[in-house]
This record gives C-alpha cells, structure tokens and sequence, in this order.
C-alpha cells in the first residue's frame, strides 16, 4: 500500500491540470453545445506565452503566469469573436454540431502547424517555480507539482464561485439552461458566450503555463490533453463541469496506478477505456443529470 | 433528392470522363513522373474522403475515426503479408474486412449515442489504435513501423511498370468504389433513408426505420472502403508506421469533403484531388505549410462556403432553374386569364 500512494499523489497533480483542461471544455459544451477541438493548442499556446515571457522578457513567475492567463482569455475571447460567432450566425438552421466540430478540427491543424512554425518542434522548458521538495502523508513532492494543485483548486473554486454567486455567473447559467428565454429576459447572448469562451481559453492556457517546467512544451503537447479533456467531459457528463471536476482526479489517479501496475506505455489509454466503459453502461456519464437538470449544476 | 431531378452537371458521364483523363495522364507525362506518384495518393485519398462523406455526410454522424480504420486497413494489409503471405489482393479484401468489423465493434456502442459523443468515442478510437500499434512493438514494429512484406512493386518486373500498374490498379479501385459509394448514397433504398436521417432523424424513426441499423450499417460500409483505401495506401508507399493514425490525417480527410461538398460523394473526389494537390504541392515551400494551408482552407470554406465546390454548384444550377420557372410562371399569368380585381 505504501509505495502506491506517491502514484495516487501524482494521479491528484495531473488530475489538476486535466480537471482545468475539462472543466473549461466542458463549460463551453453546457453554454454554447460546441466542442472545441482546438482547445488542447489553448493550451500549448498558454505554455508557449509562459515560456516567452519567462525568457525573453525576464518576468518572475508569477506576473509571468498572470500575463499567461489574459492571454488564455484574449486567444478563447478570439477564437469566439473570429470563428464560432461568423460561423453562427451563417448556420441558417443547419445542426450546429458538425459545422463547430469541422471548424475547431480545422482551427486545431492551423494553430499546431502555425506554433511549429514560429517556435519550432523543440521542447521548451522553464525553471519550475519553486526547488523545494515537501512531505505530504510521509510521500516527497516537489513543491512545482503541489502549486499545480494549488492553483487548480484556487481557479477551480474561483470559477465555482463566479458562477453561483455573480450576475455574469448567473447569466452564464441562464444560457446554459435556455438560450432563447435568457435572452427575451435581456441577457446579451453574445456577451455571455465571449466571456465563457474566454474562460475556458485562461483555464487551459493557465493548465499550459503550470506545467511548462513539468511536461515542456512544444506545438502539439495540446492535442492529448484536449483528446483526454473530451472523454472526461464524457465520463462526466456532457456539460457537466463539476462531473468534469471529478472525473478528472478519477482519470489522473487511474492513469498513474496503471503506471504502477503495468507499465507507463499504456497511461494515455486509460482515459479512452474509462471513457468506453463508461458509454455503454451510463451514456449520460457518471455524474450526468438530464438535460432539463443540467444547468443547476453548471 | 432522386437523382432524375439533378441537373444533368450531376451525371456519371463526368466522372468518366474525369477517368478518362485520369487513364491518359501517365501517357502523356511518363510513368516515373511525379503527377503519377500524386495522383496515386489523390486516388487513395478519394476513396477515403468518400468514405467519410458516406457516413458523415450522408447521415449527419461525424465520424473521426477514418484515421484509425485507414491505418487499420494498412496494418492488416502489411501484417497479413509478413506474417501469412498474403498476396495483394486478399491484403486489400482483408484491409476493407477487417477494418469494416472494427467499425461494426465501433459503431454498435457509439451510434447509439448522438453526435459529439460519436466524434469523441470515434477520435478515441484512433487514438487508441495508434497507442497499441506503438507500444506493441514484438506485432507491429512500433514506431518504425511494418515494411518488408509483398507491395505493388512486385505488380511489374521493371520499377516503372510497377509504377504504371499501381497506378491503374487504384484508379479502377477507386472508380468502382466511388460509383458503388454514390449508389449507395443517392441511387438505393437505403440512401434515401441515411439522408433522411441527418435531415430529421426523429420523423425518420417515426416513418418506421430502424434509425440505428441504418447509421451502423453506413458506419460499417463506409469503414470497409476507408480499410481498402489504408490497404491500397500500406502497397503503395511500402511503409506503415503508427503516424497514419494521427489526427492531422482525419482532418486532410474532412478538409477534402468539406471543401469539395458534403453528402455528395463526389465532392469528395473533388476535395481528394485539389487538396491532397495543393497540401503536396506545399510540400515544397516548407513541410509545415502545407498543413497551416489545410487548417486555414478549412475554416474558411466551413465559414464562406459551407457548401463546397461540388454543393455550391448544385446549389447555384438549382437556383438558376428556379428563377427560370418564377418567370415563366409570371408570364402565364400575366398574359392568361383575367383574375378578379
């Protein structure tokens, strides 16, 4: 049992940076029914801004993180104004989902090309943010790691927090429920869903700019962990992003275990088996509600 | 959309003729030439993007393991030749075979569900595919990937007749596949029902079809070609590695549907050829460009001109035709019988 758990501490620290992966995905998927395929290279790009600015402009870690995250919300924030709203407001009552999923498909290609242009397909790395070594339950963990989980948790409870308790949270949720009522009550559709969009851009690159100094960085570190941030967006529950929350310290500690026990080849399957099982015996998810229930959650 | 009703643009005899010119380019140009080499690999990529078209766009399901049923094809094409001796043409049999029961094992638990479940479990399905095929390395050569076993080179005694004899022998597969596909699609039963289906899949339940056979069975046929085109693709280039699992090639293969057309199995053919054209002719500025190139073409066709080349002109014909009845309806009444005031 003993040598397991620093494997279960790790589950908890990746768990951290795929719960701000899917709970971002996840939140855009309640809000707006898009997938955004692009999301992961949110990512990459957060870990690229953090990785620029650490070394080319000096910034102390911090700043260097703060600045990461509007850069997060500006690159979501586009993503919105450029393509999903353009594309939208074309659709003239075609299925949306085909066209979104086509669109970020194609959005997800250019911006991973588009960064192996500019910055090359080397791993860039930055020091991590603190050296020391702390103990938890008697298991060393670098200090980097456990900021990893501190700051997911902060944002995560931050996020959280907006939702339930601001007028902007509020309209979000509104939205979520039901577009066409929110908006005959004199909620800017628009505005609501360039904010979100935003939010779930600053959640993943501030995922990207966390884990520079863990994982590196290089043009399409993103994809894997958007792929991942979908089937745990699935597990649970489309639109979900408290199921989201959970099933990502689930996958985290169930990939690391599987490093325990066979061997860490196979890690990135985890989330995919997971996810398989999980659609035949619960297609809701495992935290799923209805539809008509989902936006008290969100 | 019965096919007696498309504008005569739409027939086959454009396509025989496109085969026409696709059966005396390498006369002209030479069996070594490039253009052959290219347009071997647009043929194979036809066959895909059809593929794709004839689930995605035909039913409305958005498929994104075609990556992952390609490769699967490929792996069972170079395997079955190291490890069984298979000759090409059971290699290309097997590939469609075995990729089309791995989207029935795909299918059955996916299609029950909508969407962008569907689009998840499927790109799921590639990445899944791609990990085994890396990791077990003692069965599929992991990274380096499957070579050395029976391809088209021995079609011919010479390299260049091989060349040549590859060439027509994915022509005319292609060919029969495109036609057998766009039967399917537009000129069966079943077709009408797929395309009712993306239409309004609730009312087609309630006409009394059996919604999820009917998506299985496309995801299923349209998985067998996406396997022949991967088999065609492993005895062609001679190599298959786990990198045809990846991602990018699913979106080379939505690129080339969406900007030819969707649901028309011809746009696929269409976007095959002027894309794969256009991302091989890149190649030669700078090899990341061409997939910038393939990203960027493909928001702004899913944006300006979600109809496609091939939609677009059916669309622009049909509105042509339409305009052409409003008038003549206009002169009759203007010159027939006096209406009441």
């Amino acid at each position: 049992m003993n040598d397991i758990l620093p494997f279960i501490m790790q589950g908890l620290v990746l768990g951290g940076i795929y719960a701000l992966v899917a709970v971002g995905l996840s939140l855009m998927f309640g809000v707006l029914d898009v997938i955004n395929v692009a999301h992961g290279e949110t990512l990459a790009l957060g870990g690229y801004f953090m990785f620029l600015l650490v070394t080319y402009l000096t910034l102390p870690a911090w700043p260097a993180l703060a600045l990461s995250m509007v850069g997060g919300f500006g690159v979501g924030a586009l993503i919105y104004w450029v393509l999903i709203r353009p594309a939208g407001s074309r659709l003239a009552g075609r299925s949306p989902g085909v066209v979104f999923l086509v669109l970020t498909l194609g959005l997800s290609t250019f911006m991973q090309s588009g960064m192996q242009a500019i910055f090359g397909a080397d791993y860039r790395s930055v020091a991590p943010f603190t050296t020391e070594v702390y103990e938890v339950f008697g298991v060393p963990l670098a200090g980097s790691r456990l900021l990893i989980v501190g700051v997911a948790a902060l944002l995560l409870a931050a996020l959280f927090a907006f939702l339930r308790y601001t007028r902007e949270g509020l309209a979000i949720r509104a939205v979520a429920q039901n577009p066409e009522v929110a908006q005959s009550l004199g909620i800017r559709l628009g505005r609501v869903f360039l904010i979100t969009f935003g939010i779930g851009g600053m959640m993943a690159a501030t995922a990207g700019a966390m884990m520079v100094n863990i994982f590196k960085v290089y043009p399409t570190v993103g994809f894997v962990f958007a792929i991942k941030g979908f089937a745990i967006t699935i597990i649970g529950g489309l639109g979900n992003p408290l199921g989201a929350l959970a099933a990502s310290l689930l996958v985290g500690v169930a990939e690391s275990t599987t490093v325990y026990f066979l061997s860490s080849e196979w890690r990135d399957m985890v989330a995919f088996v997971v996810m398989v099982v999980v659609v035949l015996v619960r297609p809701q998810g495992l935290f799923g509600l209805g539809k008509e229930q989902r936006s008290d959650r969100v | 959309m019965r096919t007696d009703s498309e504008p005569g643009v739409l027939r086959n005899r454009y396509f025989w003729a496109f085969l026409c010119v696709l059966a005396v380019v390498p006369l002209i140009v030479g069996s070594q030439s490039y253009i052959v080499h290219v347009l071997i690999l647009c043929s194979i990529y036809a066959i895909l993007a059809a593929s794709w078209d004839l689930v995605s766009g035909y039913t409305g399901q958005i498929s994104f393991a075609h990556a992952g049923l390609f490769a699967v094809g490929a792996y069972t094409a170079a395997l079955s030749g190291v490890h069984l001796g298979m000759p090409i043409w059971g290699g290309i049999a097997g590939g469609g075979i075995v990729a089309a029961s791995f989207g029935l094992l795909i299918g059955i638990p996916a299609l029950r569900l909508k969407g962008h479940y569907l689009a998840i479990t499927t790109l799921a399905f590639s990445e899944i595919f791609r990990t085994v095929m890396l990791n077990a390395v003692n069965f599929s050569g992991g990274p380096f990937g499957v070579f050395d076993y029976p391809n088209f080179k021995r079609l011919a005694a010479s390299p260049a007749d091989s060349r040549l004899a590859a060439y027509y022998v994915v022509v005319v597969l292609m060919a029969v596949a495109i036609l057998a596909m766009r039967w399917v699609g537009n000129h069966s039963a079943s077709g009408i029902v797929l395309q009712a289906i993306r239409d309004d899949e609730i009312k087609a339940e309630s006409l009394g079809y059996d919604v999820k056979w009917f998506k299985i069975g496309a995801f299923t046929l349209s998985a067998f070609f996406a396997g022949v085109a991967g088999a065609l693709y492993a005895y062609y280039v001679g190599v298959v590695s786990p990198v045809i699992s990846e991602v990018y090639v699913t979106a080379l293969v939505v690129t080339m549907v969406v900007v030819g057309g969707m649901g028309s199995i011809w746009g696929g053919v269409i976007g095959a050829f002027l894309v794969y054209a256009l991302y091989e002719s890149l190649r030669f500025v700078h090899p990341v460009y061409n997939l910038i190139c393939v990203g960027l073409v493909l928001m702004l066709v899913v944006v300006f001109f979600p109809r496609g080349l091939y939609g677009g002109l059916v669309w622009s014909i049909r509105q042509g035709r339409l305009a052409t009845h409003r008038r003549s309806l206009a002169n009759v009444s203007r010159g027939g019988v006096d209406r009441p005031a």
